[in-house]
């Protein structure tokens, strides 16, 4: 299955935590991922960028999961936003309306 | 997809993209003005506009059109995420932009040809976080949901017409999805297999942090439509029956109604996404700007809506027309054989009445509000504001006011100069308007309502107002009126003259405090639709320019003339009175004024014109003797040839004369151009109809007597007449009239001041038999009658016995050369002269005998000298027909040297 060693890259810039998850959101990745993500969201000051450009798939936990990361940066008062969602990811998250909670930005195709 | 079809889809998809501009520009102008606080769902309605242009851009391959879009959905989307500040720069280039996608769509086909690539550029600079230095980044934007559906009216009918059912259906994450094996995407694509998803949402309350999300069953609550019964459509959605339940229409009509009305700002709702991948259709969403939204939900929830070609509108209103036409034609046919056939009445009379409401019917479709060109000029104040650096709000009311389609379309010219006018010359600068003790935010107040049949669009600015005098002087200036002229204009007459043409076209108007740039143009423009403009001003507070409008020029109520056997129809909003002059009082009311015919009219002078000889037409005149019709070949009506012979009250007219005799009597149409009037004659006067305006045919559309055709009632296609165009072509000349009539009442003033100077009351008497002398009132004390024994003699002088003194008496034939009193006169009568300076107690110096007193009267007269001279004789002058001698008996007494006085 997906890398065990590092599920997520995390990189941060100033107050801006980019986490990259290196695989799907799915049950069997999201409990690890939860993990590195409360883990990042403390050094996280201004924004939680989530890069979803290595994600093919996401299940309801993975859904979950995003919620919870969104949840906990509405808390900590700062922005949490999705890029490089792919179409498929992006047509979930726009059917469940989750546009309105936070941005997402698609993959740039070509 | 054949071409055809292709191009309807693409005018379909132009058609609605540019109504999505029209609502985009005032939410955007929202966005600007509330800033921070502007509700989410404007935001998301600009959104989802650009969305919708974006999404079929793409699917039709407009390349240009697809690129902008999507840079300006960016841009939204980071004010939408509160990652942008909606600051003045960010907003110009999202405007700028704007500017450019209507471009294209002006022409889809060439639309990648229209320049974009420095608004791209902006906007990308602003999408890649350069945009600091154009727009202030923020963070931590509180976001939220809603627990309640984004209802979308336009969405939510279009499912109900189709017949779907709405369902509120809840979805846990875990339960109803991860546990039955599906993946979100799968459950979705299921469920919009069965129906359409109009929303969604999930609690934002309810999710619990990081920590502890993993453990929570979510619930996804969904708007779902569809054709299913409701225990199907919660098998379809593969959910327990218990979590899918069906709306109540009604509940949710009044839901949307409220929501409408209420404009509380909601925070974070947008639409749900639909099904097909079609961008077009993938967010239903796209609602109209505000007042559509709130006009469409009140009225029309529940109605249907159908685009219509406006060709197609016309072309039903022009075969509306022809009904008309048709049902006069058919009730005049058979209105005298109606009783032949039973029941033909009650049947004309429900065609008529049908034929009436459908009409009406017809007329209504092409109504549209004003709002439509009011909704332009706040993003234009907007542009100018910033450019002028001046500060100036824009108040809208009555935009739902409604008028023909065609008279909307040429109202946009005219207000669109009255507003630029408005922000550029009316309102002052800021500090301008603090120094006079103003907010220093100007106001523009467009204001649309109905009133007495027509309707009223004022426009008010509290700027600066505009300077009459100032006005004047220029105009005097320019050459547009004498000083003379001006000198008799009232104050609002002297404003008015910026509505003169060449009024301020050669200098910079900013110079006269006011407005004033071709507002000829808008005079003219209004004018043509049968409308009138005017203006109101208070130096320093502000200016109202207010226009008049028909509200449909499709069907007018006109007057019918005749003239040579032909007929004519006059647009009775043109019409300002009728005039009867009778054949008898030509030569004293009509004359002619520097080659031009002109009727006095209560003391103005109105311009003439005689119908047939503005069209070409032979005028004819009956025969008073035979009643045949003959060419009529006078020149002029006020060319007499002789005066009337005089006639007693109760003679008879003479037979055979035309210039008595009433089949010569003239009619006269009053008609109104502007601020100017002037006269039609024509030989005959019939009904007031409601008419159907017909186009004319390109062949006679350069004619400028004309406005258009009509059908009368008996089938007979007649013109309809220009008022302004007759004028042009009879080439009246309005000012030169003027001109004279000022002069006539210089001339008038002038006369009344000779005419009192020489009016003069006067005692006549008479000296000897047949001689008449006259002396002013205000020169006799007394006149005094004695017996003539009582005369005495010391010396050579005569005297009387007045008042105990002896009066000196001066006979008028001892210095003068007249005759003598007649001797054997045995009663005589005494003028007493009135010594100027003496009161009337003092005792007369002397008194002038006379035979007797004639008269006290007032004459007019101009004395003329006499033959011979001779102290105190004034002149002379005819009075009752007899010569009569003026006398100062002062100038007489002196002479005789009696004003010493001796007793």
């Amino acid at each position: 299955m997906a890398a065990a060693k590092s599920p997520m890259k995390t990189q941060k810039t100033d107050g801006t935590v980019r986490l990259n998850p290196k695989g799907d959101l799915v049950a069997s990745t999201v409990e690890t991922l939860r993990d590195g993500m409360v883990k990042a969201l403390e050094s996280a000051t201004e924004a939680v960028v989530l890069d979803l450009s290595s994600t093919k798939q996401i299940d309801s936990l993975g859904i979950t999961l995003v919620l919870g990361l969104f949840k906990s940066c509405q808390k900590k008062e700062i922005t949490f936003s999705i890029e490089g969602a792919n179409t498929d990811l992006l047509r979930v998250f726009k059917l469940f309306n989750l546009t309105k909670f936070f941005s997402i930005t698609e993959a740039t195709r070509e | 997809m054949s071409s055809f079809a292709d191009e309807s889809i693409i005018s379909d998809f132009v058609a609605e993209s540019r109504e999505h501009l029209a609502t985009i520009e005032p939410d955007l102008l929202r966005m600007e003005q509330e800033g921070a606080k502007v509700s989410a769902e404007v935001i998301n309605r600009v959104f989802r506009a650009i969305h919708s242009i974006k999404g079929g851009a793409g699917f039709f391959a407009f390349d240009a059109l697809k690129r902008l879009s999507h840079a300006m959905e960016g841009v939204l989307m980071q004010v939408r995420d509160g990652k942008l500040k909606v600051a003045a720069d960010v907003m110009d280039v999202v405007f700028a932009s704007l500017d450019r996608l209507k471009a294209m769509l002006d022409d889809i086909q060439a639309s990648d040809s229209v320049p974009f690539t420095q608004e791209l550029a902006k906007l990308e600079a602003i999408l890649n976080g350069q945009g600091v230095a154009v727009g202030e980044m923020v963070k931590g934007r509180e976001k939220g949901a809603t627990r309640e559906f984004d209802l979308d009216a336009e969405s939510v009918r279009s499912a109900l017409r189709r017949g779907m059912n709405l369902f509120r259906a809840i979805a846990y994450l875990h339960r109803d999805i991860r546990d039955k094996g599906l993946t979100p995407l799968a459950f979705l694509n299921n469920a919009l297999s069965v129906g359409t998803c109009l929303d969604a949402f999930i609690d934002v309350e309810a999710i619990a942090d990081l920590e502890h999300c993993l453990e929570q069953d979510l619930p996804v609550t969904l708007l779902f439509a569809s054709v299913l019964e409701p225990d199907l459509a919660a098998l379809g959605l593969k959910l327990p029956v218990d979590q899918v339940k069906v709306m109540e229409v009604e509940a949710l009509r009044k839901e949307v109604k409220a929501k409408a009305k209420a404009e509380q700002k909601v925070v974070a709702v947008v639409a749900a996404t639909p099904p097909e991948a079609e961008p077009e259709a993938e967010i239903p969403g796209d609602l109209p700007a505000e007042e559509k939204t709130t006009r469409e939900v009140t009225k029309d929830t529940g109605n249907e809506t159908l685009r219509v070609r406006v060709d197609l509108l016309t072309n039903l209103m022009n075969l509306a027309g022809e009904l008309v036409l048709g049902r006069n034609q058919l009730v005049r046919a058979i209105t005298d054989s109606q009783h032949e056939i039973p029941g033909l009445g009650a049947i004309l009379q429900n065609v008529n009445q049908v034929t009436t409401e459908m009409q009406e019917g017809i007329m209504q479709t092409r109504m549209q509000p004003i709002g439509t060109v009011f909704s332009r000029f706040p993003r234009i104040i907007r542009d100018m504001s910033r450019q002028l650096e001046k500060q100036i709000d824009v108040h809208i009311e009555g935009a739902e006011v409604e008028l023909d389609k065609s008279i909307v379309e040429m109202l946009v010219d005219p207000l669109t100069h009255i507003i630029r006018n408005c922000a550029d010359h009316a309102i002052e600068s800021p500090a301008e308007r603090q120094k006079a003790r103003k907010d220093p935010t100007g106001t523009i107040h467009l204001h649309a309502f109905h009133e007495g049949g027509q309707i009223n669009i004022a426009v008010h600015d509290d700027g600066r107002g505009i300077d009459a005098k100032k006005v004047l002087a220029k105009a005097i200036a320019k050459g547009l009126v004498t000083k003379a002229q001006g000198a008799e204009m009232t104050e609002r007459e002297m404003v008015h003259l910026v509505f003169e043409p060449g009024f301020s076209m050669a200098e910079k108007v900013s110079e006269i405090s006011g407005r004033g740039v071709g507002m000829d143009v808008v005079r003219t423009n209004v004018e043509k639709l049968g409308g009138h403009v005017e203006m109101e001003t208070e130096l320093g507070m502000g200016t109202t320019v207010r226009l008049r409008l028909p509200l449909t020029l499709a069907i007018i109520p006109s007057m019918i003339v005749g003239v040579a056997d032909h007929r004519f129809a006059i647009p009775q909003v043109n019409v300002v009175e009728f005039v009867w002059v009778k054949a008898s009082e030509v030569s004293q009311r009509i004359e002619q004024v520097q080659g031009a015919l002109v009727l006095r009219l209560r003391d103005k002078l109105l311009p003439l014109v005689r119908l047939a000889d503005v069209l070409g037409l032979q005028r004819v005149f009956e025969n008073p003797e035979t009643g045949e019709q003959l060419p009529d070949r006078r020149v002029s009506l006020a060319d007499r040839r002789g005066e009337l012979p005089e006639e007693p009250d109760n003679a008879t007219p003479r037979q055979g004369d035309r210039r008595t005799d009433w089949r010569s009597d003239h009619n006269i149409i009053v008609l109104r151009v502007g601020k100017n009037h002037y006269g039609v004659i024509v030989d005959e006067l019939f009904d007031i109809e409601e008419i159907v305006v017909k186009p004319l045919s390109g062949f006679i559309q350069g004619t400028k007597c004309f406005s258009g055709a009509t059908i009368l009632g008996d089938g007979r296609v007649i013109m309809i007449l220009d008022a302004g165009g007759l004028a042009t072509v009879a080439n009246l000349h309005f000012t030169d009239l003027q001109a004279e009539e000022l002069r006539r009442a210089e001339e008038e003033k002038r006369s009344a001041a000779l005419k009192a100077s020489r009016r003069r009351s006067v005692i006549l008497f008479e000296a000897a038999t047949g001689e008449r002398f006259a002396v002013p009132q205000d020169h006799v004390l007394r006149l005094e009658r004695i017996v003539k024994t009582k005369i005495e003699f010391i010396g050579e002088r005569e005297y009387i016995e007045y008042r105990g003194e002896g009066l000196p008496l001066l006979r008028l034939d001892q210095h003068l050369a007249v005759r003598p009193l007649k001797a054997e006169l045995q009663e005589l009568f005494l003028v007493i002269p009135k010594i100027p300076g003496q009161s009337s107690t003092t005792r007369p110096p002397a008194g002038i005998l006379i035979s007797e007193i004639l008269d006290a009267l007032d004459v007019e007269v101009e004395l003329k000298a006499v033959e011979f001279t001779g102290p105190g004789l004034l002149g002379s002058a005819v009075v009752q027909d007899h010569l009569t001698l003026f006398l100062d008996p002062v100038a007489l007494l002196q002479a005789a040297g009696l004003m010493g006085g001796v007793a």
